[in-house]
C-alpha cells in the first residue's frame, strides 16, 4: 500500500478511529499491529509470513543472546543472529547480482559451471520483498546492541512485533532504534489535538512534496534518462538537477507522510532529513540527509570498522567500505556501488581539504566570509547532483556518457530533446506553490520573514474554521498539480 | 454554616445567560473556503490543470464533446487546444463551404482526435497543410467513439458542412466496440446499432438509457455545468473515477481478491527497480495478431459492422460526398487479419475505396528507429505517416482536385 493512495486514504483513517476509540495499553499496540500486517500484506499476501517468521527469528535472537550473555558461546549465538539476516537480505536481493557477476567472471576465464548458471536463471525468479532492507537493518541494530552495549531485548511480544513491522515506519523508513520507539509506545500516548493537528499538516505537506513536485520533476528527469544520447550539456545539467530535486521531494515526502502518519498515532518518529542540499560540505550533507540510515551506517559499521580512532589511512578505508556498502545497500547494481564510492571519495578529500584549511589562516578567513559559504554549499550540492547520476543511470556506461556530456557541455546551447516535458512540466507550479509555503511556515527559514508573518498566520491558523478549509484546498492542489502519471517511490526499491 | 436557598418565586425570575451561537466560525469557514476555491481555479488556469473533462452526455451519440471547452491534456502527450462551437477538436468552420473550397471530413475516435499532441501536428492539419488553402481537413474525431456514434455523428452534424469527401478510419478490432458494455462506464454508454433481416438499422439505446438514469449518469448529467468550466471539479472528476475504478479492483482487498495479479506486479517490480543492468531485452520484431476467440467474435459481430458501413455510404451518396475507408494500424503493428479480411471484402462489394495502413506502418517500424506510437495512440511520426499515405491514397484514387 503507498500512502499517496485511495487504499491508504481509507485505510488510515479506520486505523486512526479504531486506534483512538481503543482502551489504551495494549489493546491499541494490538490494533497498531493488526493494521502493520494489513498493510503490509497489501502488497503480496505470502510475504507477510516472511515478516512474521523473520521478526520471530530475531525476537528469539535477542532473548537467548541476553540471556546466555555470560556464556561462551554468546558471542556466537549474536553472529549467527547477524548472519541469518544477511542472509536472507542477500538472498532475496543479492543473490541475482552476485551469481551473474560470479558467472561472467567465470566464463571470462573460460569456464563454465552448469549450477551456478541453473542457480543465476533461478533467482531471477526471486521477488524482492518490499522494504527488507530496512527492516533487516533494524533487526542488525536490535541484536548488535543486545550483544555489544547489554541492552535490555524487548521481552514482550507484541511489543516487539510492533516495532519490526509499524507501519508508518515499514517501508522506508525512518530506521528506527528500538530502545526510543519502545519508549514511545510504553507511554501510551493520549490524545493531544495540537499533535494531532501538526501529523495531519505534515501528511499533506508529504502529499504535495511527492504528488506535486517530486512525480513531475520526475516526467523531466525520466525522459532525460532514457533519451540521454540526444541530450545537449545543458539539457543534462537540467536533468540531473531535475533528479536531484526529485529524489529530495520524493523520500522527504515519503517520510513525512509516514512521520505525520505516526504523529496523529500519538508517536513520533525520528527525522530524517534536514534540508540537506544546504549543506556546507559533504561530511555535512551526510549528517542531513537519510538522517537515520547514515547514523546507522556510522554507529554499526564505521564505528565497528574502527571509526576515526585509528590511523589516518586505515580512518579513510574505514570510510570508503562504509560508504561502499551504504551504495550497494541501496541496490544491487555496480552503479550503485561506484555511487557509494564517489560519496566514500567525496568525504576522504574533504577530511583532508579540511586539514590543510586548519594548517592555513587564509582559506579559513575565506570559508567564513558570505562567499566562502555560498562556495562550499554550491560545490557540495553540485558534486551531490553529479553523483546522483551514478545512483539514477541504469548502467555504468550509461552514467558515464552523461556525466561527459554534463562536463564537456556538448551542443551547450540545444534544449530540443527536452522541450517538449520542460514545455508542458507542471513542476514550476508547485515548485513556486512549496517555495511560498516553504517562506512563510519552515521554522528554519524564520529568520528570513518578518516575525509579523508568524503572528498573524498562527493566529489565523489556530482557528478550525479557517484552518479545514486550508488543509482541503492543500490537499486539492496537492492532487490537481499531481503529475500524469504516478511515479513509484524511488525508495521502495531499497 | 448558611445556606442560601432561593425560593421558586424567585428561581422563576432568574434567567441563565444563554451563550450565544455566533456566527462568525461560519462565515469565516464560508469565505476562506470562497478565497481558496478562486485562488486555486486561478492557480489550475496558469497551470492547465483539471481542463482534461471534454465529454457530456449526449441523447443522440451516447456522449460527445462539449462546445468551446478549453482542453489541456496531459495523458500520453500534451496540447492544450480549444474546441469549437460544435464541440470539434478544430478551428472555427461555417456551415456554408466556402466557394471554391472542398473539404474533407474525418469522422473516428481518438486517433483521429489525437489531444495527445499539439493540434497542428495531427494528421488532419497535416493534410490540411499539404493539401493548399482549397482544402479544409476537418477533424470530428470523438474519443471512444464506435462506428455507429460516427455514423450518427455525420448524419445529425457533419453532413451539416456539405463534406465533399468523408474519410472514415477503421480501428484494429474496432467490431468488438460495437457493442454496449456497462461495466465500463460512461465511455461504453452509447447506442447500440444492428441491422435487421430487411437490412434496416435498428438504433436502440437500452443501455445508454439506463446508464444515464444510474446514479453515476444522473451526477453527470447534474454536474455538467461544474465539469464543463470548473477546474477543480475537474480534478475531483477525475479522482472520483479513480475511486471508482479502486472499487471495482477489489478496494483494500485487491491483493486477497487477486493474489496472482499482485505476485505479477511485485515480479514486474522486481525486474524494474532491482535488475535493470542485468537482462537484455529481446529486441526482435514481432507484429501480434488477435487470439483466436477474438477472431471468432469479430465474425460474429462483422455483420452489424457491415450494415453500418453500407448505410454511412447511402448517407454520403444523399449528400453527394465521396467515401473513403483508412483500415488504421493498432499499436505497434498489432492486426487482425480476419477483421481487416472481413473489412475488405466488404468495402469491395459496396465499392468503397480502402487504405491500409497496416502495411506502410509494419514496414516502417521494420526499417526506422522512431516511434510511431506513444503508449496507444499516434506520435508526431505516426501523424506524419498517415498524412503520408492518405495524400498519396487521395492523389491515386483522384479524389484531389488537379495541380494539388
Amino acid at each position: 500500500m503507498l500512502y499517496p493512495s485511495i487504499s491508504y486514504l481509507i485505510f488510515f483513517p479506520i486505523v486512526l478511529l479504531t486506534y483512538w476509540l481503543s482502551p489504551p495499553g495494549r489493546f491499541r499496540q494490538l490494533v497498531l499491529l493488526a493494521a502493520s500486517y494489513f498493510f503490509y500484506m497489501s502488497w503480496i499476501p505470502q510475504y507477510g509470513l516472511l515478516l512474521l517468521v523473520l521478526t520471530t527469528v530475531n525476537y528469539l535472537f535477542g532473548l537467548g543472546i541476553h540471556a546466555w550473555r555470560y556464556k561462551p558461546w554468546a558471542r556466537s549465538i549474536f553472529f549467527l543472529g547477524i548472519t541469518s539476516n544477511l542472509f536472507c537480505l542477500a538472498y532475496y536481493k543479492y543473490a541475482d547480482f552476485f551469481l551473474e557477476n560470479f558467472c561472467a567472471l567465470l566464463s571470462s576465464l573460460g569456464m563454465q559451471i552448469s549450477v551456478f548458471r541453473a542457480l543465476e536463471s533461478s533467482s531471477q525468479n526471486i521477488i524482492l520483498p518490499l522494504a527488507i532492507s530496512f527492516f533487516t537493518f533494524e533487526f542488525i541494530h536490535y541484536l548488535y546492541d543486545i550483544h555489544k552495549k547489554a541492552d535490555t531485548p524487548i521481552k514482550d511480544p507484541l511489543e516487539f512485533f510492533l516495532f519490526a513491522a509499524f507501519f508508518p515506519s515499514q517501508i522506508a523508513g525512518p530506521i528506527k532504534r528500538y530502545q526510543d520507539f519502545i519508549g514511545k509506545i510504553r507511554q501510551n500516548p493520549s490524545f493531544d489535538s495540537e499533535r494531532f493537528n501538526s501529523g495531519l499538516a505534515l501528511i499533506i505537506q508529504g502529499l504535495f512534496k511527492k504528488v506535486a513536485i517530486a512525480d513531475n520533476l520526475a516526467v523531466i528527469a525520466n525522459h532525460g534518462f532514457t533519451q540521454h544520447q540526444s541530450l545537449g550539456g545543458v539539457e543534462s545539467w537540467i536533468m540531473v538537477m531535475a533528479f536531484t530535486m526529485q529524489i529530495y521531494f520524493d523520500f522527504s515526502g515519503y517520510t513525512d507522510m509516514g512521520r505525520g502518519s505516526s504523529r496523529m498515532l500519538g508517536i513520533e518518529l525520528p527525522k530524517n532529513f534536514n534540508l540537506p542540499y544546504l549543506a556546507s560540505d559533504i561530511a555535512d550533507f551526510w549528517k542531513r540527509w537519510h538522517i537515520s540510515l547514515s547514523s546507522w551506517l556510522k554507529d554499526y559499521l564505521y564505528i565497528p570498522l574502527g571509526g576515526n580512532k585509528c590511523s589516518k589511512s586505515r580512518k579513510e578505508f574505514n570510510l570508503l567500505v562504509t560508504m561502499l556498502l551504504g551504495g550497494l545497500w541501496h541496490g544491487a547494481a555496480w552503479h550503485f556501488v561506484l555511487w557509494g564510492a564517489a560519496h566514500g571519495m567525496g568525504l576522504i578529500i574533504f577530511h583532508r581539504y579540511r586539514d590543510l584549511v586548519k594548517k592555513l589562516t587564509l582559506l579559513q578567513r575565506f570559508h567564513q566570509t558570505v562567499l566562502g559559504k555560498i562556495v562550499s554549499t554550491s560545490s557540495t550540492l553540485i558534486f551531490v547532483a553529479m553523483t546522483w547520476v551514478l545512483f539514477r543511470a541504469e548502467t555504468v556506461p550509461q552514467a558515464f556518457s552523461i556525466l561527459s556530456q554534463m562536463l564537456f557541455l556538448n551542443q551547450f546551447s540545444s534544449l530540443s530533446a527536452l522541450e517538449e516535458v520542460l514545455v508542458s512540466s507542471i513542476a514550476p507550479y508547485s515548485l513556486g506553490l512549496y517555495l511560498v509555503y516553504a517562506m512563510l511556515f519552515t521554522p528554519k527559514l524564520a529568520a528570513f520573514r518578518p516575525v509579523l508573518i508568524d503572528k498573524v498566520r498562527d493566529r489565523i491558523l489556530s482557528r478550525p474554521s479557517v484552518r479545514i478549509p486550508c488543509y482541503a484546498g492543500a490537499c486539492v492542489a496537492a492532487i490537481g498539480l499531481a503529475a500524469p502519471q504516478t511515479t513509484p517511490f524511488i525508495y521502495f526499491q531499497f | 454554616m448558611k445556606v442560601i436557598t432561593p425560593e421558586k418565586k424567585e428561581l422563576k425570575n432568574l434567567v441563565i445567560p444563554k451563550q450565544k451561537l455566533s456566527a462568525r466560525p461560519g462565515l469565516e469557514f464560508l469565505g476562506c473556503t470562497i478565497l481558496i476555491v478562486i485562488a486555486l481555479e486561478i492557480l489550475f488556469s496558469f497551470a492547465g490543470v483539471g481542463e482534461q473533462e471534454c465529454l457530456k452526455v449526449d441523447q443522440n451519440l451516447g456522449f460527445s464533446h462539449f462546445e468551446n471547452k478549453l482542453v489541456t491534456w496531459r495523458r500520453e502527450g500534451f496540447s492544450r487546444s480549444l474546441f469549437n462551437s460544435y464541440g470539434m477538436p478544430d478551428r472555427e468552420y461555417s456551415l456554408e463551404k466556402p466557394s471554391g473550397v472542398r473539404r474533407i471530413a474525418v469522422t473516428g475516435d481518438s486517433y483521429v482526435e489525437a489531444l495527445q499532441l499539439d493540434r497542428d501536428k495531427n494528421f488532419c492539419r497535416q493534410l490540411e497543410k499539404r493539401l493548399g488553402e482549397k482544402y479544409q481537413v476537418m477533424n470530428f474525431g470523438v474519443q471512444a467513439h464506435n462506428l455507429a456514434q460516427s455514423y450518427l455523428n455525420t448524419d445529425s452534424l457533419i453532413m451539416k458542412f456539405s463534406p465533399d469527401l468523408l474519410i472514415v478510419p477503421f480501428r484494429p478490432e474496432g467490431t468488438f466496440l460495437l457493442p454496449p458494455d456497462l461495466k465500463t462506464g460512461f465511455l461504453s454508454a452509447r447506442p447500440n446499432i444492428f441491422v435487421d433481416s430487411d437490412g434496416e438499422l435498428i438504433i436502440d439505446r437500452t443501455v445508454q438509457e439506463i446508464w444515464n438514469n444510474s446514479r453515476e449518469g444522473k451526477r453527470m448529467k447534474a454536474t455538467e455545468w461544474l465539469r464543463k468550466h470548473s477546474r477543480i471539479w475537474g480534478i475531483i472528476a477525475g479522482s472520483m473515477e479513480q475511486f471508482c475504478k479502486w472499487k471495482r479492483d477489489g478496494g483494500l482487498l485487491s491483493s486477497w481478491l487477486h493474489p496472482n495479479e499482485a505476485k505479477e506486479a511485485g515480479m514486474a517490480w522486481t525486474e524494474n527497480h532491482s535488475r535493470k543492468e542485468s537482462k537484455e531485452e529481446n529486441t526482435a520484431l514481432v507484429f501480434p495478431n488477435t487470439s483466436q476467440e477474438g477472431e471468432e467474435a469479430i465474425k460474429f459481430s462483422w455483420p452489424v459492422a457491415a450494415g453500418i458501413i453500407e448505410h454511412m455510404k447511402l448517407l454520403c451518396e444523399k449528400n453527394n460526398c465521396r467515401m473513403i475507408i483508412v483500415r488504421m494500424p493498432g499499436v505497434d503493428g498489432h492486426s487482425s487479419n480476419v477483421e481487416s479480411e472481413l473489412l475488405f471484402e466488404t468495402t469491395r462489394s459496396l465499392d468503397i475505396p480502402t487504405l491500409d495502413l497496416t502495411k506502410p506502418f509494419q514496414d516502417h517500424l521494420l526499417n526506422y528507429n522512431d516511434k510511431l506510437f506513444l503508449t496507444t495512440h499516434f506520435s508526431e511520426a505516426g501523424h506524419r505517416l498517415v498524412t503520408e499515405e492518405i495524400a498519396s491514397f487521395l492523389m491515386d484514387k483522384r479524389f484531389l482536385a488537379p495541380g494539388n
